[in-house]
Parts: structure tokens; C-alpha cells; sequence
């Protein structure tokens, strides 16, 4: 009787520790949303005119009372920054999240195995030669190089691991192959360009907002909306993966096929944002280390916390870059390691704090 | 006999002249001498050929080596066509990272120009200028890029002095300084109002980028012609990307998009060989960029379309016309930006300047 009672006691503790770490993990991820949520409606208040909040809340929700000029500002200038960034942020953090479980590897991102290189030589490609399939209208040619290419980089990468059968480590070896090849070709590109182009390519490198329109938004919105559910599909799949390879074979699990999917999703997610906005880097890196750090690496909340993140991050990247240089554009990739820094340093020594 | 004496004698004092060493002060304020007058250069920029055609109607031999940036031009076609050998000058690479200094001391020049500020090498190339020196190769600074209104006269007086061409060369100092003092001279005796200037940069080169002079270059242009550049608040180098808000909530009265030929297709459209009409719809082109058409400018027409290589160019001086007739119509009606230009072709220019160089949209 006391035997039986002691079990169950345990069980309940366990049990209830488990419930309880569920609900702290949903409480994290709702209130990083929440915070996502005031980051974007200070992003929309914020900007180099002095509009009032209440201008601002007219001409979004009374569109017709509001003159040209701020109609613009809210609806063509402010709004598509602001919701490129949560959407850039949410897409490649998510993408770091998965390319980090299956290479394994805390320092992988999305550009790890040559997205960003790839999508900047079609972009250089554009700006440059003008080189582009026919039929794509001179405004989506960048974007379009870009993707292309991006997308194509990493067709190629699953390519050459599947006909040599290769693990983790001849694809990572294989992707840094084709990093330092697209930059040798980029380099090759600024060789011969003239020198008013060799700006535009460098300014296109460095990644900006500012090349947001409704259009890109909406395709990106679609890109990670289409994404998102085969991500969290696979959750068990990516737990399982995360305890080893062999074990994870051992749980029926077919990690080439995983592996593959996975990229798929990741080379769309990143390629899609990369061609919008240019190469922002750090994001992808850092948004699955914050979210790790605050709600473990259970898949179910680790991608969904990645997500939150990664937007959070950018939202507030969008923010400072307009209140450190007002007037001017920094690029945002300058700005999403300045503000990401200083958090991810005081997560790690807390980290270290609490492991000491 | 008494004719063929003065012939001797005036061919040797010349022979002496030219063989007296020169000694000049460049830009930067470094004395340089020369060990004779200068017959071939070595240009850091390529597209100082330009420069050189006002000194000489057959630049290209003045010139032992260059880099390739004037090559990728179509202002090159126009000399080309002109002076085939041009084809034959050896190149010394592509900009500052691609500068050979073998093929530079190799095409023995008398005396290497570079621009202080530019896509050639510059003051900072400590290394290339030690090794052009230990060859026996002055270097000299030019520069019609970070001080234009300054230093543009003493880089001709310059040029003029090291090849030994300074009746060409007083005569564009004239040329230019008679235009720049009428400018300067209404602006600081009026003292008119500066309107807000937005100059659109490489317009349209990318869809959403508003590229703007910022506190150097075309942002002295913008001053000397009586305007008030936006950028000038916001970027604090030459050139940099404006927040499109900001743009908007400047209010600027006068737009001035910027471009080349290697933005046809894109951007906005100027220099050798483009027809007004193609400048002028590719500006309408991007006037149709919802930020832009909302421009006050736009509304009442003070649109106007500029040739963007005037930053770095001894003509500067025609943008500064066009600009200052553009912001200040009243002041400036007496100023012909287009007699200029052909005064310039005529008197100076063997490659004449053909084509659209600006075009003003407020009709």
C-alpha cells in the first residue's frame, strides 16, 4: 500500500513537472509573440517624419480621411518594412533551427552551405551583366537571380550528396565548396563591372528593408505559410535526429529522406528572404540559440520560439536602424548584430551563471 | 640663312625649355618634380582621357598606360571610333584592388596621375607610390571628386604645367571660372532662399533604393547653385540610402533623378548617344514610384534629369549651370547650360560631348 502510494506520488511529481514545463514553454513563446506584436506597432510609430500615434492609427484605420502624404508613408513606406522584418526574422530563424539539427552543428545557419553566396552572384549577375531568364519584368529581375540561384545551389548540393551517398560532413564540406566558389565568381563579377554598378552590388549585399513592397511580402508570407506546417510535421522526426543518427534510424526514422525535405524547406525559406531583402546574416545564426536557451530543444516549442525570435530580433533591428541614422537607411545586417549581440552575450552568461 | 638661324636657335631654346625640369605643387600639396616636362602619363582613372582631350586634340598619346574603367563606357566608343590606337594603350587593371604596378612601370610614363579621391588608386596606395617613385615615376594628385569647386581649376593648371600645355589649359580656367564666379557671385549678393533639393541618384536603379549625396560631392553642387540637398541631414559621407519617409516628409520642391547608360532598362537614362526622348521616359518611368509621384516636386513639375558622372569630372561645371537654373529660374535666365556645352565642343573638346546630358521636365 505505502509501496504503491510512493509510485504513484512519483509519477504524479513527474507528471505535473512535465505539465508544468509545457505550460512555461507555451507561456514563452506567447509572450515573445506579445512582444513581437508591441515591437511591430512601435516599428509602425516610429520613422523620420513626425507623425503623430494618432495620424498613424487615422491612416490605418481610416484610410480615406488621411492626405497623400501620410497615406503613403503608413501604407507604402512604414507597413511593408515592418511586416518584411517579422517575416524575414520568422523565416530565417526557423531556417537556422532546422539546418542547425540536421548538420548537427550549433554554428550552422542557413547560409552555412552557400544560399547567401549563391543568391548574391545571381544578384550581381542582374546588376551587372544583366543577365536573367527572358520574360522577367526589370523590376523582379534581382529578386528573381537571386532566388534562382539560391534555390539551384542547394538542388545541387542534395545532388551531389545523394549520387556519392555522403553524411554531414561531405555536405557541409561540399556547401563551404560552393561558398568560397560563388565568391570567386561575385569577385570575378566586380572585376568587370563599372565602378557605379560595383556600388549598387555592394549595397545590395549588405541587405536592406527598404526593398520591401506589398508584393515581396505577400510572396514571403506565402513562402513561410506554405513551410511551416511540413516544419512542425516533422518535430519528432527532428527530436529523434537530435539523439543521433543510428538511434534515430533505429526508431524507423529515414534520415535521408528528413535530411532532404529539410533542406528543401530551408533553401526556400532562405533563398525567398535573401532575394527580398538582400544577405542579412546573424538572425539565422542567433534566433535558434535565444529560442534554445529559453525553451529547450523539444522541436514542438524550439521551432516555434525560433520563429518568434527571429521576428522579434528584426522587428527591433528595423526600429533602431530608423532611430541610430535617422533620415538614412543603415543597412538592417549591420543593425541585427548590434541589437542581437548584447542579448545573445547576456543570455550566454546567465547560462553560464546558472551551470557554474 | 638669317631664317634658318632664328629656326635653329628657336628650336634649341625650345629643346632647353623642354628639358628644364618642372616643379609643381599637386592638390594635396606635395611638390613634385619632374625631371622634364612630361610627354606620356599614367592615368589612376582612366576616364581623365577626357581631361587630357581639353589639353590636347589627340589625348590618346599623351597617355602610356591606364585602368579600364573608361573602357566599359560608351563616352570609349566615341573616342574609339576617332582614335583606334586607343585600342593599343596597355592597362594597368581594373580600379585600386586590381592596379598592376609591373605593367604601370613597364609603360614607362613620365609621370603617374592619380585622383585623391576615386576608383584608381589614391593617396592611401603608399606601397604602388613608393614603387612608381623608386622607378623614376613622380606621382601627381588630381581631383575633381571631394573638393570639385576647389580643386578643378589647379588640377588643369596642373596637368597643363607637367605637360607643358598651359595656353589650353588657362584657356578652360577661363572658360570655367568666368561661369563659376557668375554663379557664386548672384547666390552670395542675392542670398535667395535654398529650396529642398532631392537628387535621386542612379535613380531607379534599384526600385526601392533612394540613393542621395550626402554631406561631400554632389551635395557641393547642390549648395553652389543657391539649393538645400535633403541627403546633406541625413548621410554623412558622400553618398548613402535615404529612408523613403524621409524623403517624403522633406518636402522637397526641385527633384533631380541622376543616371548613365548602364542603367538602361531600369534606371533612369543619360550621357553619350541617349536620345532626350529616351531620358525622358525612363524619368517618367520612375516618377511613377508611388513615393516619388507623391513628392511635391513632382506635383508641380520641377523635375529635371542629370548625367550622374558629372561628380567626378572637370565639367562639373555645366551641373552646377543646369542646377542653379533649375533651382533659381529667375536668377539664372541668362544662363545657357546648352551654349556652354557647345562652346566646350567647339573650343576645346576634339571627342565632342554628344548626346543628353540633362533635360529639364518642368514644362
Amino acid at each position: 500500500m505505502v509501496k504503491t502510494l510512493h509510485t504513484t506520488t512519483t509519477r504524479d511529481i513527474a507528471e505535473q513537472h512535465y505539465r508544468q514545463l509545457r505550460k512555461k514553454r507555451l507561456l514563452i513563446i506567447v509572450l515573445l509573440a506579445a512582444a513581437c506584436f508591441i515591437s511591430f506597432c512601435f516599428d509602425m510609430v516610429t520613422g523620420p517624419s513626425a507623425l503623430s500615434v494618432r495620424e498613424v492609427l487615422a491612416a490605418l484605420f481610416n484610410t480615406a480621411s488621411a492626405d497623400d502624404t501620410t497615406r503613403v508613408i503608413v501604407w507604402t513606406v512604414r507597413m511593408p518594412y515592418a511586416v518584411m522584418a517579422l517575416l524575414v526574422g520568422m523565416a530565417l530563424s526557423l531556417a537556422g533551427a532546422e539546418m542547425q539539427t540536421i548538420l548537427n552543428n550549433p554554428l550552422a545557419s542557413p547560409f552555412t552551405l552557400g544560399v547567401s553566396a549563391a543568391a548574391t552572384l545571381g544578384a550581381a549577375l542582374a546588376i551587372i551583366l544583366g543577365i536573367s531568364l527572358p520574360g522577367i519584368s526589370e523590376n523582379w529581375i534581382v529578386s528573381f537571380n537571386a532566388f534562382l540561384l539560391a534555390f539551384a545551389s542547394v538542388l545541387l548540393l542534395q545532388l551531389v550528396s545523394r549520387l556519392r551517398n555522403a553524411g554531414v560532413t561531405i555536405l557541409v564540406l561540399f556547401g563551404i565548396a560552393l561558398v568560397f566558389t560563388f565568391n570567386a565568381l561575385v569577385a570575378l563579377l566586380h572585376y568587370v563591372a563599372t565602378p557605379e554598378a560595383l556600388q549598387q552590388v555592394i549595397f545590395w549585399s549588405m541587405g536592406s528593408l527598404a526593398r520591401a513592397n506589398w508584393e515581396k511580402v505577400q510572396l514571403l508570407a506565402v513562402v513561410v505559410l506554405a513551410v511551416t506546417p511540413f516544419t512542425m510535421a516533422s518535430c519528432w522526426k527532428m527530436t529523434a535526429l537530435r539523439l543521433g543518427e543510428e538511434r534515430a534510424t533505429g526508431l524507423g526514422i529515414n534520415i535521408k529522406k528528413l535530411r532532404f525535405t529539410s533542406l528543401l524547406r530551408i533553401s526556400l525559406l532562405a533563398s525567398a528572404s535573401v532575394a527580398f531583402v538582400g544577405t542579412i546574416g546573424f538572425i539565422g545564426l542567433v534566433g535558434p540559440h535565444i529560442a534554445r536557451m529559453l525553451v529547450g530543444e523539444d522541436h514542438r516549442y524550439w521551432f516555434p520560439a525560433s520563429m518568434v525570435t527571429g521576428a522579434l530580433v528584426m522587428s527591433l533591428a528595423s526600429i533602431a536602424s530608423k532611430l541610430l541614422v535617422p533620415g538614412a537607411l543603415l543597412p538592417v545586417g549591420i543593425v541585427t548584430a548590434l541589437v542581437g549581440v548584447p542579448v545573445f552575450i547576456y543570455l550566454i552568461m546567465r547560462k553560464a551563471r546558472q551551470t557554474r | 640663312m638669317k631664317k634658318t638661324l632664328m629656326l635653329v636657335v628657336s628650336i634649341l631654346v625650345a629643346g632647353l625649355c623642354y628639358s628644364q625640369p618642372v616643379q609643381v605643387t599637386d592638390v594635396l600639396g606635395r611638390t613634385v618634380t619632374l625631371k622634364k616636362p612630361a610627354r606620356k602619363v599614367l592615368l589612376g582613372e582612366g576616364r581623365d582621357i577626357v581631361t587630357l582631350n581639353i589639353l590636347h586634340p589627340r589625348p590618346g598619346d599623351l597617355i602610356a598606360a591606364w585602368t579600364d574603367d573608361f573602357k566599359k563606357t560608351l563616352e570609349y566608343k566615341h573616342y574609339l571610333k576617332q582614335f583606334p590606337e586607343l585600342e593599343r594603350i596597355p592597362t594597368t587593371g581594373s580600379g585600386a584592388a586590381g592596379f598592376s604596378a609591373e605593367n604601370a612601370i613597364a609603360s614607362r610614363p613620365d609621370v603617374a596621375v592619380f585622383a585623391v579621391k576615386g576608383h584608381g588608386p589614391g593617396p592611401e596606395a603608399k606601397e604602388l607610390i613608393s614603387q612608381l617613385q623608386a622607378a623614376g615615376i613622380p606621382v601627381v594628385f588630381i581631383d575633381f571628386r571631394s573638393s570639385p569647386f576647389k580643386n578643378t581649376i589647379p588640377s588643369i593648371r596642373l596637368l597643363g604645367s607637367v605637360l607643358q600645355l598651359e595656353a589650353r589649359a588657362e584657356a578652360f580656367i577661363a572658360f570655367y571660372q568666368s561661369r563659376l564666379n557668375k554663379i557664386t557671385s548672384v547666390i552670395s549678393a542675392r542670398k535667395p532662399a535654398t529650396p529642398a533639393v532631392f537628387m535621386d541618384m542612379k535613380a531607379g536603379m534599384a526600385e526601392n533604393e533612394f540613393n542621395s549625396p550626402g554631406k561631400d560631392n554632389l551635395n557641393q553642387f547642390i549648395q553652389a547653385a543657391g539649393g538645400y540637398n535633403i541627403g546633406a541631414d541625413a548621410l554623412p559621407g558622400p553618398v548613402g540610402q535615404l529612408n523613403q519617409e524621409f524623403v517624403i516628409s522633406r518636402r522637397p520642391a526641385i527633384y533631380i533623378a541622376t543616371g548613365t547608360d548602364i542603367f538602361r532598362g531600369k534606371g533612369v537614362v543619360l550621357g553619350a548617344d541617349v536620345t532626350a526622348e529616351e531620358t525622358a521616359a525612363s524619368i517618367k518611368k520612375r516618377l511613377q514610384h508611388p513615393v516619388i509621384s507623391t513628392l511635391p516636386a513632382v506635383k508641380n513639375k520641377r523635375v529635371y534629369g542629370l548625367w550622374h558622372l558629372f561628380y567626378a569630372s572637370p565639367f562639373n561645371i555645366l551641373a552646377t549651370e543646369c542646377i542653379a537654373k533649375w533651382i533659381h529660374p529667375d536668377l539664372f535666365a541668362d544662363i545657357d547650360p546648352d551654349a556652354s556645352l557647345r562652346e566646350l565642343n567647339e573650343k576645346f573638346l576634339s571627342v565632342p560631348m554628344k548626346g543628353t546630358y540633362w533635360i529639364s521636365m518642368d514644362k
